[in-house]
């Protein structure tokens, strides 16, 4: 399999190659013909010229550490103590200085507590990063960037809500919620007070790393364990995620009701309830709408659903009728018009109208009563109803 | 909430195109004067289609996506702050809504014109066109625009966490692709 840096080269020079087809001014480029015929020259490693590179210290690191990275996501998704191994996989060098918190093989967070030992570090070759510090029998996992999204696809609440610490002043959004000032160094981290927090991002230099942990100011230990103990305890495994968050909007865009996980597992379900008030054609129901939920965390109020769910059976039923008009079905096609011109009076659809919803809906009603299939078909792209499963 | 996922106003504004329910909104504030649209539309547009060509596959879609956020730009009575990420806006949004439309004619019309992608191109490139529209949006603008995950996140309307995690799985995806390919 190649390694997540082969394939990102391979997708940048994909990408500029097909890109390079459109020269500056707008216009299919000889030069490229590349949207048809990438060369071998400009699909070589370093041949194209003007292709987009990160820098030369990226890219170094990203090669040398790109086995760690495979591994690294193993790590994160197992999750079991056996799969982790003090120093990182089997070969590489140990951390060169645990009490420190200054390794040689990766970059990583360093603090300066000697009572935490760095035991494992790793960087994806996205630059993400994943450290673990670990005293007795306590344990803290840092990460950033993809592998931080991996953390937090795991967890039951909205970002928004699990990541408050008051007490210790430090929050765990700290963790996440980074800005990166510069590729070598310094995320940006604040407490929930707006203080540089304890921790600082250092690169494979160990003297550099030395000096940089030298200057941070001390743990503030009891934040530090609280953080801790936090950061061990929050992963929560996804089946004790619930879509019922019991949290509601507060209207206007985000509409009202309650906040609903979509990425939960028994999202499906809820989903179903909500929709049973919503009419849809003979054997049709909501499987595609469903099959559609995300797989990142993401939340959205009932009423949003419920407005992308009318406009979803507006879809089908449009289909429906499309499909009566083509097998000469007068008394579905008679049915599916009553729906139709029902449409634009959908609760859901109506309160979130922004502007020109409904009146799409109206349009597509009148133009079926005219009998106008083409017509409905260039609204319903106009529209984009991308599912219309009785037409399938 | 996720990159303008199943539904909302903002997932009605993109399939509506309309004025009046606009994602741009929140970069406009500043009127654009006669000059100043002339002068990005010498200098955005090449860029402009690159992206609009990746995202959408074609290159005519690409060169009518950015014909019409043009038109949109130069009709908009609204004042702009920040014409540039306005108009990347307008061209993802656009862009986006070529995907779908594409996927609506690939159900109902008996030829299907899928994407146009020479057989020739390059594996990835193909692979990429066999993601989600939103993992290969994001993909774009990681690899090809290089733009930080902020960034990505506001044109996706969506958290980082999200952007993070549409590039993360879409790079992955494409890794066990080129695999299965392999075996």
């Amino acid at each position: 399999m190649p390694t997540l840096t082969e394939t990102e080269d391979r997708l940048r020079r994909a990408l500029e190659a097909v890109a390079s087809s459109v020269n500056d001014s707008g216009q299919p480029s000889d030069q490229a013909a590349a949207a048809s015929e990438p060369s071998a020259t400009q699909l070589a490693p370093g041949g194209l010229s003007g292709l987009r590179r990160r820098s030369p210290l990226l890219v170094f690191v990203a090669s040398f550490l790109a086995v760690l990275a495979v591994g690294a996501i193993s790590v994160l998704t197992m999750q079991t103590e056996s799969d982790l191994e003090v120093g990182g996989p089997a070969g590489q060098a140990p951390i060169s200085d645990p009490a420190s918190g200054l390794g040689m093989d990766s970059t990583y967070f360093a603090f300066d507590d000697p009572s935490w030992t760095l035991t494992v570090a790793y960087t994806e070759s996205d630059s993400s990063t994943y450290s673990r510090y670990e005293r007795d029998d306590e344990r803290v996992d840092i990460a950033t960037g993809s592998f931080a999204s991996e953390i937090l696809d795991q967890r039951p609440e909205r970002p928004e809500t699990i990541l408050t610490m008051n007490a210790s002043q430090v929050t765990e959004r700290s963790f996440f919620e980074t800005g990166n000032s510069s590729e070598e160094s310094s995320f940006n981290w604040t407490t929930s007070d707006g203080l540089p927090v304890l921790v600082t991002f250092l690169q494979m230099n160990p003297q550099q790393g030395l000096e940089a942990s030298a200057a941070l100011r001390p743990i503030d230990s009891e934040a530090w364990q609280q953080l801790a103990a936090t950061a061990v305890h929050t992963t929560t495994p996804e089946s004790e995620l619930r879509a019922r968050t019991g949290e509601f909007g507060t209207g206007g865009e985000e509409g009202f009701g309650e906040w609903i996980r979509l990425d939960a597992p028994d999202a499906p379900q809820v989903i179903l309830e909500m929709s049973e008030g919503i009419e849809l054609p003979p054997g049709q129901t909501f499987d595609r709408w469903i099959e559609n939920l995300p797989d990142e965390p993401t939340s959205q109020t009932e009423d949003g659903i419920m407005s992308s769910l009318e406009f979803h059976a507006g879809c089908i039923w449009t289909g429906y009728w499309l499909e009566a008009v083509a097998n000469k079905d007068t008394t579905a096609q008679a049915q599916a018009q009553a729906i139709l011109d029902d449409i634009p009076t959908w609760p859901a659809m109506n309160a979130s109208d922004g502007g020109g919803v409904i009146d799409a809906w109206r349009r597509n009603a009148e133009l079926a009563a005219a009998g106008d299939v083409q017509g409905v078909l260039d609204n319903l792209y106009t529209n984009n109803c991308t599912d219309l499963r009785g037409m399938q | 909430m996720g990159c303008n996922v199943l539904g909302g106003v903002a997932h009605l504004c993109l399939w509506m195109a309309d004025e009046e329910c606009d994602l741009t909104s929140d970069v406009r504030q500043s009127r654009l004067p006669d000059s100043l649209f002339d002068e990005l539309y010498r200098d955005e547009r090449a860029g402009l289609v690159r992206l609009a060509l990746l995202v959408t596959g074609s290159r005519a879609a690409a060169e009518d996506v950015v014909q019409e956020s043009f038109l949109r730009l130069r009709s908009t009575s609204a004042e702009l702050t920040d014409p540039v990420r306005y108009l990347r806006r307008i061209v993802m949004n656009e862009a986006r809504q070529v995907l779908r439309r594409r996927e609506v004619e690939r159900r109902y019309r008996t030829s299907d014109p899928g994407l146009v992608l020479p057989p020739e191109l390059d594996e990835m490139w193909r692979l990429l066109a066999g993601l989600s529209e939103k993992r290969r949006v994001a993909l774009v603008l990681r690899y090809y625009e290089d733009l930080p995950f902020s960034e990505i996140a506001r044109l996706m309307d969506c958290p980082e966490s999200t952007a993070r995690s549409l590039v993360h799985r879409g790079l992955k995806s494409l890794r066990r692709r080129l695999d299965a390919d392999f075996d």
